[in-house]
């Protein structure tokens, strides 16, 4: 793949990776932006090389995953589910004009349930229900047997399901 | 699709409308990584053909060596001649305690002046003691 398809490819896929990113670094928005920079980086400088075997959204959210990680790693900011923070820091402050307020408090709720779900199992959820991704693709980008994903996805699934009840009934 | 799977689809979504909605556009993160990617260029291409080449070099020295301390064929032959010659060559060397094999008596027997047939029989010699004796 040449440097011209690459950047046409990372553009069109740029909105999903940002998601993917803040989903990776416990959704702290300055790390994810270093962490899809610097996965844009890899790509681009043919660090990382796509081989073909696998989508290429795949394998492009494979290297965000990883570069993420080596971020938190870095910064030593690795927080088990993010739950070291308050779920109201995890939205932005300044949400687009048409976010409303319940939105924005639904979100939270699904946040606060994601939080008290094991990374795998957030990672599974956020793969399969945010980017519509079958649960081979992501599989293949948390780098787990397909058995393995399929069992965090059951888990996590019926987990989320319940911790969001919880949550809005509160 | 199951309720559960129906409602998360669509909580997901919501989150996901949010995040797009404050994403970063695509250029500024390419630009801000451009001048990464040139600094990273050059340092990549060197590195590429660094490597076979230090291999090839390493090689060719070694063989210049391995040629230049081989030995010429009339130089093999001398050697293999005086290995041959040599006493210390293994098939002609001789055990420094393999007179201690020869009996005492022959040993110390004077050499006849003239051969005999009877030269054989054990003949004692004067102010020698024998074993039995």
């Amino acid at each position: 793949m040449d440097r011209t398809e690459l950047e046409r490819q990372l553009e069109r896929l740029h909105p999903e990776c940002w998601g993917w990113a803040l989903a990776c670094t416990g959704r702290d928005r300055a790390l994810a932006e270093d962490a899809l920079h610097n996965a844009y980086l890899k790509v681009l400088s043919g660090r990382a090389e796509f081989d073909g075997r696998s989508r290429f959204k795949s394998w492009l959210f494979g290297v965000i995953r990883f570069t993420a990680m080596e971020e938190l790693r870095r910064t030593s900011r690795w927080r088990v589910g993010g739950s070291e923070r308050d779920v109201s820091d995890a939205i932005d402050p300044s949400p687009g004009a048409d976010v409303t307020t319940e939105q924005a408090e639904r979100n939270a709720a699904l946040l606060a349930a994601l939080a008290g779900l094991s990374p795998r199992q957030r990672e599974v959820l956020h793969l399969v229900f945010y980017h519509g991704m079958t649960i081979e693709d992501a599989a293949g980008v948390m780098g787990v047997s397909i058995g393995s994903a399929r069992t965090h996805y059951e888990r996590g699934k019926k987990a989320l399901a319940g911790q969001i009840n919880e949550v809005d009934v509160r | 699709m199951s309720d559960i799977e129906f409602e998360l689809t669509k909580r997901f979504a919501e989150l996901r409308a949010d995040d797009e909605a404050s994403a970063p556009s695509y250029v500024e993160a390419r630009d801000r990584g451009a001048d990464a990617i040139e600094a990273i260029r050059p340092t990549r291409r060197r590195a590429r053909w660094m490597t076979p080449a230090l291999i090839a070099a390493v090689a060719a020295g070694l063989v210049v060596v391995w040629v230049a301390r081989a030995p010429s064929s009339g130089e093999r032959a001398s050697r293999k001649a005086w290995l041959r010659d040599s006493s210390l060559n293994v098939f002609r060397w001789d055990m420094p305690t393999d007179g201690l094999l020869t009996s005492a008596r022959r040993t110390l027997q004077t050499p006849a002046l003239f051969g005999s047939v009877l030269d054989a029989a054990a003949v004692p010699i004067p102010g020698t003691p024998f074993k039995g004796d």
